[in-house]
């Protein structure tokens, strides 16, 4: 059996994919595994709430942009090895950049690299990163992606990636802290500790195992029970469960995310403002928050999230005003008949779509049906399947759906708030507001920060006014580990957030 | 010469077999691929749809309906049962690797099964205070899913006292220890899974063995046997149990699909890898190929129960009855 001295367990609800993110990449327990094995050229910090997020030395040692910032001059640390003991060189950066732009691997992040024109080597540990113009986020697209090994992954034509994934966990070669172990399908992942990794005295512990557990309450008791270490996502009630026991750490974090009411602006119960600042004004968010997340989520104002440099604190949440929300009824031409609302030949009356995979949008889907209620708006909930639910946003088939975005730190919010997006992008309720789109475009080139910091603020206050979106609530995470396991940081980034650093206290 | 009326059979029997594999290939493909969503779909603010149209072309998700339909009828011919997309590997080498586990745990409790529930209906047929309380032990396994009988199970008899292990199909190190133990390993992780899913089961057949075998018992045939010296245990081992099988054996052609089906619901349990957990995984991410096989794959085994069940009723009862 393991020494579990030296040993932490780590209990995750799904299975890797693969090894190769170009071809297996999307989920999160891939990504977990990913980010132990292979090197990034630098390490995104979790510090977006300061500023834009800064990068760490990785493999890249320096970096220096041109006075264009068209151009980046990277130094590759010299003296980090393969695990088969080959030197990381320029020529995999390169290899790796090859590899995500090639249209015959997919990847899903390929356009992410769009705007990279050519990566260039200069010696075996420098390289110039040639860009097509100068944009806010060209570090970090730069550095999505790890660095793949050339000289092991070359092997194979890219044509033949997508379709055998297999031939990589075959001809595995990693950069990482770890370096793989075992893979038992379905069941676990060891790590091993790799004994070459460059960063002196890490990592600190020998074996991480990555424990396929399914279900919820398996992770919950592994976890009191002492057979297991970490465990990620938690709900609010786990959280407060657990947060009494002395041999459980709760961690709370912030998510990249917020949850939303989205509205169809092409129907006509929804095309004008004052109703959808209604709807908003009739429901109590903080009930919600209190009631699904024992008060632990935030109410959400803006697609810039509270947690985020870039949040304008002047810019408030709509509050709960039922009065108010009459008035903003009547003044957009509603009429009080017999307890419901009506314009024209109808009353206000919809059908509400949500998720029944997501008991906490269920829950609130029915909470804010009573809430509405009370004042005369009539809302049916369906419950769809997640699939059927994209589709029927996909062909604008709905009147309003509730939904959730993990977004990044670009802040681009050009996916669902920019008018190209109704054709190609996210924008399913058909929201156009030129303003906002001319500040969109102008935000993806303006680099220097006060001026980003006043165009973000003025496109909060946009979209806050129009609530194409009622903005429900920003969640945080919540992770929890052993009391023995020690340096975890779980934050937005990752839950694992440099478990290189982690240790287990003796007993 | 061959005998034109076996060859006949035959005939019908291959035709029969054939287009029972075609509909069900079909069934499965149609199922699979009218419902909503397919593998590309992504709720991702930081891809573009236009991405998840490009790797739509990429996995020739694009082409026709009646394009995809033909390839997966061809594909089946040639034994190639496609690719999945989620795990980007042979459709058939996710299906061959998770099939073992699966395959184990059903085979246990399907003995298990027929085990418990013959040797009750054995020990309490005849007797009416052993019938109750025997029915009285049983009613509740027929009763409460299997869910909570597991979850019960791991509680009880994994963690509160640790007489079987709570997670997975072997230990973490049992493959380095040689292969007997990991052979003993194996069937240690297998065995409390096995016994909650076989469990339920078994209450059903003994319930349809049990009032069968004390006719039996109460019949001519047993009372002449008595009158002809022969031991009350050879009547009820081999004249009762042998008349009383008809139904419990006819009931094979439907366990068998079902426990390949509760096996889903005892994977995620007891964290045991397995056919159900990857057809699971498959349909949340619309892996249409491998749901498509995997669907498939389901009918054939309801096929192979059946056919399965008709020959053993023919074996204990040549006449075509059921005993």
């Amino acid at each position: 059996m393991s020494d579990r001295s030296s040993t932490a367990i780590i209990l995750v609800a799904g299975e890797p994919a693969g090894v190769n993110e170009l071809v297996s990449g999307g989920q999160r327990a891939t990504q977990d595994l990913i980010d132990r094995l292979f090197l990034h050229l630098f390490e995104e910090q979790p510090d977006f709430r300061e500023g834009p997020p800064t990068f760490a030395p990785q493999l890249a040692e320096s970096w220096e942009w041109s006075p264009d910032r068209r151009r980046l001059d990277l130094s590759l640390r010299r003296g980090v090895r393969w695990n088969d003991g080959r030197e990381v060189n320029a020529g995999d950066v390169r290899f790796s950049w090859q590899a995500q732009t090639h249209p015959a691997v997919g990847w899903r992040y390929a356009h992410l690299k769009q705007a990279i024109e050519e990566v260039e080597i200069v010696d075996s540990h420098r390289l110039s990163v040639h860009f097509a113009h100068r944009y806010p986020g060209q570090l970090a697209d730069l550095n999505e992606g790890v660095i793949l090994p050339r000289h092991a992954w070359g092997a194979l034509p890219f044509a033949r990636w997508p379709s055998d994934a297999r031939w990589f966990l075959d001809h595995l070669v990693t950069n990482g802290p770890y370096r793989l172990g075992e893979w038992e399908p379905q069941q676990h992942v060891v790590l091993e500790r790799n004994e070459h990794y460059f960063e002196t005295g890490l990592p600190k512990i020998e074996r991480l195992v990555l424990r396929v557990t399914p279900l919820r309450h398996n992770r919950l008791h592994g976890l009191t029970a002492g057979s297991a270490d970490f465990i990620e996502q938690l709900s609010a009630s786990e959280a407060r469960e657990l947060a009494d026991n002395p041999e459980v750490v709760v961690r709370r974090a912030w998510h990249r995310q917020y949850d939303y009411i989205a509205w169809n602006l092409r129907d006509d119960a929804f095309a004008d403002v004052d109703t959808r600042v209604a709807l908003t004004l009739g429901l109590d968010r903080e009930e919600l928050v209190s009631a699904l997340w024992k008060g632990e989520a935030r109410v959400a104002v803006s697609p810039i999230l509270t947690s985020v440099w870039a949040y304008d604190p002047t810019i408030q949440p709509w509050p709960h005003a039922p009065d108010e929300a009459s008035r903003r009824l009547l003044d957009a031409g509603w009429r009080r008949q017999e307890g419901s609302w009506h314009r024209g030949d109808g009353p206000l009356a919809f059908e509400l779509l949500v998720n029944t995979a997501n008991p906490i949008h269920v829950d609130a889907a029915l909470l804010a049906k009573e809430q509405w209620a009370r004042l005369g708006i009539l809302v049916d909930v369906r419950r769809l399947d997640f699939h059927a639910l994209v589709e029927r946003l996909d062909r604008g088939d709905f009147a309003a759906a509730i939904g959730s975005w993990g977004i990044d730190t670009t802040l681009d919010v050009g996916y669902a708030f920019h008018s190209r997006s109704i054709r190609d992008g996210y924008n399913s309720g058909g929201y156009s507001n030129p303003e906002v789109d001319r500040r969109i475009d102008a935000l993806r080139e303006i680099t220097d920060l006060d001026e980003r910091r006043r165009e973000l603020s003025e496109l909060q206050r946009l979209i806050h006014e129009d609530q194409p979106y009622t903005f429900l609530w920003e969640p945080p995470r919540f992770d929890a580990h052993s009391a023995r396991l020690r340096g975890a940081r779980p934050n937005a980034l990752s839950a694992l957030f440099r478990a290189r650093e982690w240790w287990i206290q003796p007993d | 010469m061959v005998d034109p009326a076996r060859l006949s059979r035959g005939l019908r029997l291959v035709g029969g077999a054939l287009t029972t594999a075609w509909a069900l290939a079909t069934v499965a493909f149609f199922a699979v691929r009218l419902a909503p969503g397919d593998p590309t779909q992504m709720l991702d603010a930081s891809i573009p749809p236009s991405q998840a149209a490009a790797q739509s072309r990429l996995y020739g998700l694009d082409r026709s309906l009646s394009e995809q339909y033909g390839a997966w009828l061809g594909g089946l011919v040639t034994g190639d049962l496609g690719w999945s997309y989620d795990y980007r590997r042979p459709v058939s080498e996710v299906l061959g690797r998770t099939a073992a586990p699966t395959l184990l745990l059903t085979g246990l409790a399907l003995a298990l099964q027929y085990a418990v529930a013959l040797t009750l209906a054995l020990a309490a047929a005849g007797s009416r205070s052993r019938t109750r309380f025997v029915d009285a032990l049983m009613a509740p396994l027929h009763a409460v899913p299997t869910f909570w009988i597991g979850l019960l199970a791991l509680s009880v008899l994994a963690r509160r006292w640790p007489l079987f292990p709570e997670h997975g199909a072997r230990s973490l190190d049992a493959a380095l220890q040689g292969s007997w133990v990991a052979a003993a390993d194996a069937l240690w992780h297998a065995a409390l899974p096995a016994a909650v899913l076989g469990l339920g089961g078994a209450a059903t057949i003994y319930r349809l063995t049990v009032t069968r075998m004390a006719a039996a018992l109460r019949s001519p045939h047993a009372l002449a046997a008595r009158a002809r010296g022969v031991g009350e245990a050879r009547i009820r081992w081999v004249h009762a149990l042998r008349t009383a099988l008809g139904p419990a054996v006819q009931r094979l052609g439907l366990d068998v699909p079902a426990l390949v089906g509760g096996a889903l619901t005892i994977e995620v349990v007891f964290s045991r890898p397995g056919l159900g957990r990857a057809v699971h995984r498959a349909f949340l991410a619309r892996d249409i190929p491998l749901l498509a096989a995997g669907a498939f794959a389901a009918g054939l085994f309801v096929v192979a129960g059946s056919a399965l069940a008709d020959w053993l009723t023919n074996r204990l009862d040549p006449r075509g009855g059921s005993a």
